[in-house]
């Protein structure tokens, strides 16, 4: 591997590009293909791989996190060669999608080196600190420019192989992440006003953040999504869920068109969980649902089969980080196997890596890849 | 008198209240009550509220609004206590790692450890393996906890063991490791003597780890 210099990373992006068409111009069809038949409810002639993988892409890649948080080549770079690498289908631009409306917003901000980027201190530490706050231009501020110039260049380079993912944080999780947690969760109890009118500025921003997204893309965006992982419970509790989180995602939804959101799910058992999960589907107006804790006794994956099969909607079933990282191959293939032989026959639906850790060893996001791969070829036929 | 204003602490723990937990123990301490009975009812509070959690009446909200209701109490209090005596279970010195801001889970812990009646020093936020050192040779604790919410941080779980084996201070405590990135299989990496996979079961793993 080439010590990546300023110089020189153009050259390995473009040999990393080459690799990756080259890889993926022999498959029967694209990552774009297979998605939208996945979005429709069809059967593509298999299941498409895509990975939330970024520290440990950065690992394998010989970059910092720091880098690829930082810098939109470096990002791709990495992206890329984890795709090479382990042969999915698909890089993919976001790390650390919970901090840019933020950091664009003026949040003090700390870049370890081989960490994600954090928030230093809430923006509104007081209610009247709302009111100093503008709408940014994405275009300029914070790590907008670098969002949206790493997702260009990633659909600039790959041609039709390239596939536009674009994340924006969802107005709960955006709310912590300016507010702060107990701020917010106090908000709620004490001035509800207020914590709906937070929200409201979030839904503000995000709308913003999404336009300049799209328009820098011209239009083609594969995957709009939400990330909302402070909304799911118990970090969030079922009522906060139906009195806030669901109300002003459905307003952001409303604004910008169905999106992927991913939120407001239990992640432990709780009572009525069948019904929160459909709800959160439902009144958000979201494109798909997402669960993960799918290896939970309390979750069985004919259960989520048989909600995803009377609301029509495609799901996502994310393999979690600790399952990733901490079981072994044999395990893993097992695993997928089992979802895929569940959860996929007839389509609609798609099995994805839920965040690699950095530390993850290669051979499990390898038996990831090549589960998914073997087991995921349409019909559907495992024993 | 002293009876109803522990009880009305108690429910503004239970409840999450932390300005009326604050004025309670204001009037607890006024009437005369002793700190050490005040902080026994406000572990009575804090076991009712892990409970209503396991039960799944309460969820991470209320485990943190009553947290802060409780340690509204605990600011009122603890400096009036001398000496860390035997009326603690046992002591705790607490921190994020080094790296790492997040510390809503470290709160949670913190504040349901003291309501079982553990004294814990907390160290807060991004903490070196530097600071946790001075910190146990000072406070002389039995345990050392420390929590990683982001996967790329676990490292430094794994450095702060070794730190303090060079220190010389690994042997003196016992080590406890939690957060939502960290997973059973980690006691072993890092090199931790124990893992607790949320709040509650946090007091349950200390307990034992200082043999009560």
């Amino acid at each position: 591997m080439a010590k990546l210099t300023e110089a020189n990373i153009d050259v390995e992006i473009d040999k990393l590009v080459e690799q990756f068409t080259d890889m993926a111009s022999k498959e029967p069809q694209s990552m774009m293909e297979r998605f939208t038949k996945v979005m429709m409810f069809q059967e593509p002639d298999r299941l498409p791989v895509f990975m939330q993988i970024h520290d440990h892409a950065a690992r394998v890649a010989g970059v910092t996190v720091r880098d690829i948080c930082t810098n939109a080549k470096k990002m791709l770079y990495a992206q890329l060669f984890a795709a090479v690498k382990y042969k999915f289908d698909t890089p993919g631009f976001f790390a650390d999608a919970y901090n840019y409306e933020a950091e664009a917003l003026g949040a003090k901000m700390l870049f370890p080196e081989d960490s994600f980027p954090v928030i230093l201190e809430p923006l509104v530490k007081e209610p009247k600190d709302l009111e100093k706050l503008d709408i940014p231009d994405f275009t300029k501020a914070g790590r907008g420019p670098y969002i949206i110039e790493g997702s260009k260049l990633c659909l600039e380079k790959l041609g039709k192989y390239g596939f536009a993912f674009l994340v924006a944080s969802a107005p709960w999780s955006m709310a912590v992440q300016i507010r702060g947690f107990n701020n917010l969760v106090r908000d709620t109890r004490k001035n509800p006003e207020f914590a709906h009118k937070l929200l409201d500025f979030c839904n503000d921003v995000i709308e913003a953040f999404v336009k300049a997204q799209k328009e820098a893309l011209g239009g083609v965006v594969a995957f709009p999504a939400l990330a909302d992982a402070f909304s799911c419970i118990p970090p969030t509790s079922p009522q906060l869920v139906y009195d806030y989180v669901i109300p002003h995602t459905a307003e952001i939804m409303k604004r910008l068109g169905p999106m992927m959101w991913a939120g407001g799910f239990p992640i432990m058992e709780i009572p009525d969980w069948e019904q929160i999960v459909e709800d959160v589907v439902v009144k958000t107006g979201s494109l798909v649902g997402m669960v993960v804790m799918l290896e939970s006794d309390w979750l069985p994956p004919e259960k989520i089969k048989e909600i995803s099969n009377r609301l029509k909607k495609p799901w996502f079933f994310g393999v979690r980080a600790g399952i990733i990282s901490k079981w072994t191959p044999t395990e893993i293939e097992k695993h997928v196997k089992n979802l895929i032989k569940v959860l996929c026959p007839g389509g609609g639906c798609a099995v994805f890596g839920d965040q690699v850790p950095r530390d993850t060893p290669p051979e499990n996001v390898q038996a990831l890849v090549n589960s998914i791969k073997r087991y995921g070829k349409f019909p559907i036929s495992i024993k | 008198m002293v009876e109803t204003a522990l009880s009305k602490l108690k429910d503004a723990i239970i409840n999450g209240e932390p300005d009326a937990a604050k004025t309670e123990t204001q009037k607890l301490l006024k009437d005369g009550a002793k700190p050490v009975d005040i902080i026994k009812g406000m572990g009575k509070a804090m076991d009712a509220v892990g409970k209503k959690y396991e039960a799944k009446e309460y969820f991470v909200p209320d485990l943190v609004m009553s947290a802060e209701a409780m340690n509204e109490g605990l600011k009122l209090i603890l400096p009036k206590l001398q000496t860390v005596g035997k009326e603690f279970v046992g002591k705790i010195v607490m921190g994020v790692c080094q790296g790492d801001v997040h510390d809503i889970g470290k709160n949670i812990v913190v504040a349901m450890l003291r309501g079982a009646g553990f004294y814990v020093v907390d160290l807060g936020i991004d903490v070196s393996p530097q600071k946790f050192i001075e910190a146990i040779k000072k406070e002389k604790p039995q345990i050392v906890g420390a929590s990683s919410y982001i996967s790329t941080t676990i490292d430094e779980l794994r450095k702060l063991n070794e730190e303090l084996k060079k220190a010389g201070v690994r042997k003196n405590v016992k080590y406890l490791i939690g957060g939502a990135s960290v997973y059973p299989k980690h006691v072993q990496d890092v090199g931790a003597d124990a893992f607790a996979n949320d709040a509650i079961e946090a007091i349950d793993v200390a307990k034992k780890l200082v043999g009560k």
